[in-house]
């Protein structure tokens, strides 16, 4: 008996789409050079390498559109599924074949760069073309089953699954940071988390109500924390035999062992499974909870967020943490854009302008160097009140003539002065005190008196970035919640009716653009500290581009939205002048910017982590059902 | 003296003339209705006097000051406050928020009392917050309690206009413009607005005036009915004598034909 006859014609036909768009995703990442690419470093030793990774994925993607693309309502049973899978495979591994056996046969190396030989090899397995063809057909029919497998199983362990994978490529993934913190972590932070930790749940369990208990026990804490960390530094907790036993030492890094993926993937799993019921029931109360325990339990995720700040620098390492400061200043960057964008509507894609006003009047204030004509060497604190002076100045300047300029006219012009900025820092012309196309160079560290901040001290460089964000976020988040954070929301509404509700809007807009000028500005001054030296050619277009692109991802008008858009976007994936974690995926890192946009316009357009408000106005539809089906709103009050 | 006073106000749109020499006062504590055909230039006289659009010739005076030339925001300062036609909330934002931006031009603390939440900041967010909700409760229960927080988008048409109404109250106006306040409305609905619009004057002293295409509803507010076709005024006086006025049946019904 045919198992498939119990399908419609209709799932077959979708199974045959899903496979043929499998083949061509296959296609695809062959010839961008992924596989090839990626071929060297490994995820798992020695199984699975992250290119195999990328076909893997498309393989199961297909298989679980297919098997999921079949209605409930059709009446196709487990096995169905997963033959509607399998077919999806093989039609997927079909036309990879068909490529297979193109690029064996000719070479077309001369059109498509990447199409090597191997390349070839790698899709091959090593072992000629009839091993490759059987290969794609086969593993595509496995992996097409597998996946409309994983589509029929229940819930939970569809989770479990998913997940404990997840977790392996993630600690796979993470070997530079976890490596790292086990070899580094010393008696003195470990202690420090304990007390810092253990005081501040008993301080929010007992003395939650009363803010000034809370402030001061956990300022103690912190202190006391500080102390033993730096006390008891020397003392090595001798976890290293972590890393030594997980990760093995490849050409392409580091990679996971065999037995460490299982070990995380049977512990992850058995996680899910066995505490499901407290997961659920955990977020259950959490929905449930009073807004003044939610506000003391949102006080005590910032002390988390605090103590994370304040002691994991000390145990990261260089790597990680010239890694985190170059995504705080992006934060700090970000968190700027977000009240021009996020908060006012005014569309500016020129903020790198204000950036480079920031990191120019440090540099011009403090440098050493004697190739200009005026160096007033200054010291950091001395420049710092004149780089928001500038910042200002900036503001005012690219703000007061776009006053009367809406959403695509504004961005266009705003575009124009990012230009304008950096061709100005590049001129001949102001050569004498911005160095032209040199830059200027010798930019002195920050004297705090008791220390001295080189930009090559990434761990101190992290304090001082991390202590700029929080000082922007603070000063964000009381804007935000006030009357000029008001007036800016009803601007980004509809400007003409905010005007006539008596917002003054060229002050509204000029103050949006002077906050997110001085934030940017203060940033570019980090900025020119940590490098010590700044050339016109950091601040392309680029820098706007990647800004308003982490903020878009991240959650637009939400604090900690742009904190994870500017995590995901630089720490993760990597900056524009800068790599992020998966420093892999270095060489893809444009096409995955657009992907990931993509993706997020079409199926998250508010961000990862987005204001309420936001995510509101992007689904009114929907909140207006689900208030009317609640019975909260009215349908024409009856006569 | 008059509160507003229009004199020979002119407005054309590229060759279209939509306000032609208009005269028309308002005196403090009147409610004025301004009625008209549609296309008429009721709408385009509130734009002129809340300063979203600029009068080619004429005078207006609030007060007995001329007032061409300034910014809406300034108007409202000075106690010119206006609903629109097509309801324009903020919708996005809540009720409450709503209401509190509209206290914007009444309200003075700036982005350094905020950052540092100064006690003179903290003390006029919650007279901001007092006035809203007791704006708010000036329609009853319709507004209050648990809509507060809602967005406004999730508003009934009706409640939309009510809330427009109020952000306009909360700017705590001298004359209110309303632009047909009822349009949309249901019967019940609309008695309720006319009711309301009564005690703008009666319990808060603004004077109001209004375009209304409701005649019962012109009919139970005015004190005075101004007619408007082709951006000229064609009559006043009261509702009675507006509506037996044979150049407002004409500009309504158009000309009787004549006999043979």
């Amino acid at each position: 008996m045919n198992p498939l006859a119990a399908t419609s014609q209709d799932s077959v036909r979708s199974a045959v789409k899903v496979g043929l768009l499998g083949g061509l995703g296959y296609i695809f990442v062959s010839a961008v050079g992924m596989v090839e690419g990626l071929g060297e470093k490994n995820v798992i030793d020695p199984i699975l390498s992250l290119g195999y990774l990328m076909l893997i994925w498309v393989g199961l993607w297909a298989g679980h559109r297919a098997g999921a693309g079949a209605l409930p309502g059709d009446g196709v049973s487990v096995v169905g599924r997963v033959w509607l899978g399998i077919v999806a495979g093989v039609t997927g591994g079909l036309l990879a074949s068909a490529f297979l056996i193109w690029i064996n046969t000719f070479v077309v190396r001369e059109v498509f760069t990447n199409i090597s030989p191997a390349l070839i090899e790698l899709l091959n397995l090593r072992q000629g073309l009839g091993t490759g063809v059987a290969v794609a057909i086969g593993g595509g029919a496995l992996l097409g089953g597998a996946g409309a497998a994983i589509g029929t199983l229940t819930p939970l362990m569809r989770r479990a699954l998913t997940g404990s994978f997840l977790w392996v490529l993630i600690v796979g993934f993470l070997e530079v940071i976890l490596s790292q913190i086990f070899r580094e972590i010393d008696l003195g932070v470990f202690l420090a988390f304990l007390i810092v930790g253990v005081t501040s749940w008993i301080l929010l369990r007992n003395f939650g109500d009363s803010q000034r208990v809370l402030l001061g026990g956990l300022l103690a804490a912190f202190v006391v924390g500080v102390l033993v960390s730096q006390a008891l530094s020397e003392v090595n907790l001798g976890l290293r035999f972590i890393p030594d036993f997980a990760y093995i030492n490849r050409v392409g890094g580091r990679a996971l062992t065999l037995s460490a993926a299982a070990i995380v993937f049977l512990v992850a799993f058995a996680a899910t499974v066995l505490f499901d019921g407290r997961r659920r029931a955990m977020r259950a109360r959490l929905a449930a909870l009073e807004p003044a325990e939610r506000q003391k339990w949102a006080f005590g995720l910032v002390g988390v967020f605090v103590g994370l700040g304040v002691f994991l620098p000390m145990i990261l390492g260089s790597v990680v943490n010239e890694l985190l400061s170059t995504t705080g200043l992006f934060l700090l960057m970000g968190l700027g854009l977000n009240i021009v964008i996020g908060y006012a509507g005014l569309l500016d894609l020129g903020y790198v302008a204000f950036f480079a006003v920031g990191a120019y009047t440090m540099a011009i204030l403090t440098s050493t160097s004697t190739a200009r004509n005026w160096a007033p060497e200054l010291s950091f604190w001395e420049a710092l009140p004149f780089v928001v002076l500038a910042a200002v100045v900036a503001g005012i300047l690219v703000g007061t003539p776009v006053i009367r300029m809406r959403g695509d006219y504004l961005a266009i012009v705003t575009l124009g002065f990012g230009e304008i900025a950096r061709i100005l820092f590049l001129s001949e012309w102001f050569s004498g005190v911005t160095g032209g196309a040199l830059g200027v160079t010798k930019i002195p560290p920050i004297e705090l008196g008791f220390y001295t901040v080189k930009g090559t001290d990434t761990q101190a460089v992290l304090y001082l970035v991390l202590a700029f964000v929080a000082l922007a976020a603070f000063v964000s988040y009381r804007l935000q919640d006030s009357r000029i954070g008001r007036s800016w929301m009803a601007m980004r509404e509809d400007e003409e009716v905010a005007e006539t509700m008596g917002v003054n809007i060229v002050k509204a807009k000029l103050l949006a653009f002077v906050m997110g000028a001085i934030l940017a500005g203060v940033g570019g001054a980090l900025f020119a500290v940590k490098f010590g030296t700044i050339f016109p050619a950091s601040f392309s277009i680029i820098v706007s581009i990647t800004v308003l692109v982490l903020i878009i991802v991240g959650g637009m008008g939400n604090i900690p939205g742009v904190a994870v858009g500017a995590l995901v976007m630089i720490g993760i994936l990597g900056g524009s002048n800068s790599s992020g974690l998966l420093r892999e995926f270095a060489e893809f890192k444009l096409l995955i910017y657009g992907a990931l946009m993509l993706y997020m316009m079409l199926n998250r357009p508010e961000g990862l982590l987005p204001s309420k408000r936001l995510a509101r106005e992007l689904h009114q539809e929907e909140a207006v059902q689900d208030a009317w089906l609640q019975g909260e709103i009215e349908q024409g009050e009856e006569d | 003296m008059s509160l507003l006073k229009i004199v020979r106000l002119h407005k054309d749109f590229g060759g279209v003339i939509a306000i032609n020499a208009l005269d028309f006062h308002v005196d403090e504590g009147e409610i004025v209705s301004v009625i008209g055909p549609n296309g008429a230039g009721k709408t385009t006289v509130f734009n002129l006097i809340t300063g979203m659009q600029a009068p080619d010739s004429g005078e207006i005076l609030f007060e007995g000051e001329t007032i061409i030339g300034l910014t809406p925001d300034v108007l409202t300062g000075r106690g010119i406050a206006r609903t629109f036609q097509n309801v324009r909330v903020f919708a996005n934002m809540t009720v409450l928020e709503n209401v509190m931006v509209a206290q914007h031009c009444r309200t003075s603390k700036g982005a350094v009392s905020a950052i540092f939440r100064t006690a003179g900041f903290r003390r006029e967010e919650e007279e901001i917050r007092e006035r809203a909700a007791e704006v708010l409760s000036f329609f009853g229960t319709r507004l209050v309690g648990y809509r507060f927080d809602q967005p406004a988008f999730m508003l009934s048409y009706a409640n939309r206009r009510r809330l427009e109404v109020a952000r306009a109250i909360a700017t705590q106006p001298k004359v209110v413009l309303l632009d047909e306040p009822t349009a949309g409305m249901n019967p019940s609905e609309t008695r309720e607005m006319t009711e309301l619009i009564g005690r703008l004057r009666d319990d808060r002293g603004i004077t109001v005036v209004v375009i209304e295409h409701e005649m019962k509803v012109v009919r139970d507010v005015s004190d005075r009915v101004v007619v408007l076709d082709h951006g000229e005024q064609i009559a006043e006086g009261s509702y009675e004598e507006v509506t037996s006025d044979e150049n407002v049946i004409e500009a309504y019904l158009g000309r009787p034909a004549r006999a043979h």
